[in-house]
């Protein structure tokens, strides 16, 4: 059944080809209207929507830089740089025996 | 268009910005792109709308171009409009209600004729056969009315129409299958549909 469609649209499709379209002239200005066009666009769409992620890009960064930043001050803060440990020993039993 | 007219070297021109020359490559493809955007127009977009479209697409495209030896530029330029209706057409909300009604005589006898209720051919309705067609189409999705056109309309190899689409070979004839059998449930619906 569907191949006996097939076969029937395939004849509908050749009639159709038959018909030839008449290719109107160029407008008139047509080409001055698309050179126009092509001027007044900014930029091509790639470019702009690199500057948009760009844009993102670069906030993203910065609120991933002042996370990382926050988490370090946040570390360093329960890491002690001269543990009192060490200098309260040396000063005692080196000094007063 | 003229056979004189040197294309590789205008699209050179207008690479390195030379308007002049931009202009006079819309002039020169302007009746292929018309032809193309015609046979795979949106109902409610306007013809040179679309057209300008596709100018436009290509004088920003146009840097991206790489010169293909034995392959003309009229390749590129015809997937660049096949791909900008395609856009056009997916965009489309809503797709048209036909009823038997609506249908003039000789659309009516390709109708029968598709439905197997008349044996023969119908003769001389040419015009007739192309409404029916194009009216069958516009009730299928973007890509199915794209793949019946390229293929069945335009003649075109299904490997032209994979590098026009960039859908593979066996995606093309199994989208070409689907699309001729939906196709047949559109048929069935008119009919089903006296208004």
């Amino acid at each position: 059944m569907n191949d006996d469609f097939d076969q029937r649209w395939s004849a509908a499709a050749s009639s159709a080809r038959r018909v030839r379209e008449e290719m109107d002239e160029l407008p008139f200005g047509f080409a001055t209207r698309v050179l126009a066009r092509f001027e007044a666009a900014p930029m091509e769409p790639w470019v702009e929507m690199m500057a948009a992620f760009g844009l993102r890009a670069v906030v993203t960064s910065a609120v991933l830089f002042l996370g990382c930043a926050a988490l370090m001050v946040w570390q360093m803060e329960g890491v002690l740089l001269v543990p009192d440990l060490i200098e309260v020993p040396l000063v005692t039993e080196v000094f007063l025996p | 268009m003229s056979p004189d007219f040197d294309v590789q070297e205008c699209v050179r021109r207008v690479s390195g910005g030379d308007l002049v020359a931009a202009g006079e490559l819309v002039e020169h493809l302007h009746p292929l792109v018309r032809r193309w955007v015609r046979n795979h127009l949106p109902r409610r977009e306007s013809e040179e709308d679309l057209v300008q479209e596709v100018f436009l697409k290509l004088l920003q495209k146009v840097g991206s171009y790489q010169e293909r030896a034995g392959v003309p530029f009229e390749h590129w330029v015809s997937r660049l409009a096949v791909r900008t209706c395609l856009d056009a057409l997916r965009a489309e909300r809503s797709r048209p209600e036909w009823r038997m009604a609506d249908l003039g005589d000789g659309e009516r006898e390709w109708l029968d004729y598709l439905m197997h209720r008349q044996a023969g051919v119908p003769e001389e309705r040419d015009v007739e056969a192309k409404a029916i067609v194009t009216r069958l189409m516009e009730r299928l999705s973007a890509p199915d009315r794209l793949v019946l056109t390229l293929l069945d309309l335009e003649e075109r190899s299904t490997l032209e129409i994979a590098q026009m689409t960039g859908w593979s070979r066996p995606m093309v004839k199994m989208r070409a299958m689907r699309a001729r059998r939906k196709l047949r449930e559109v048929a069935v619906q008119l009919k089903l549909n006296p208004g």
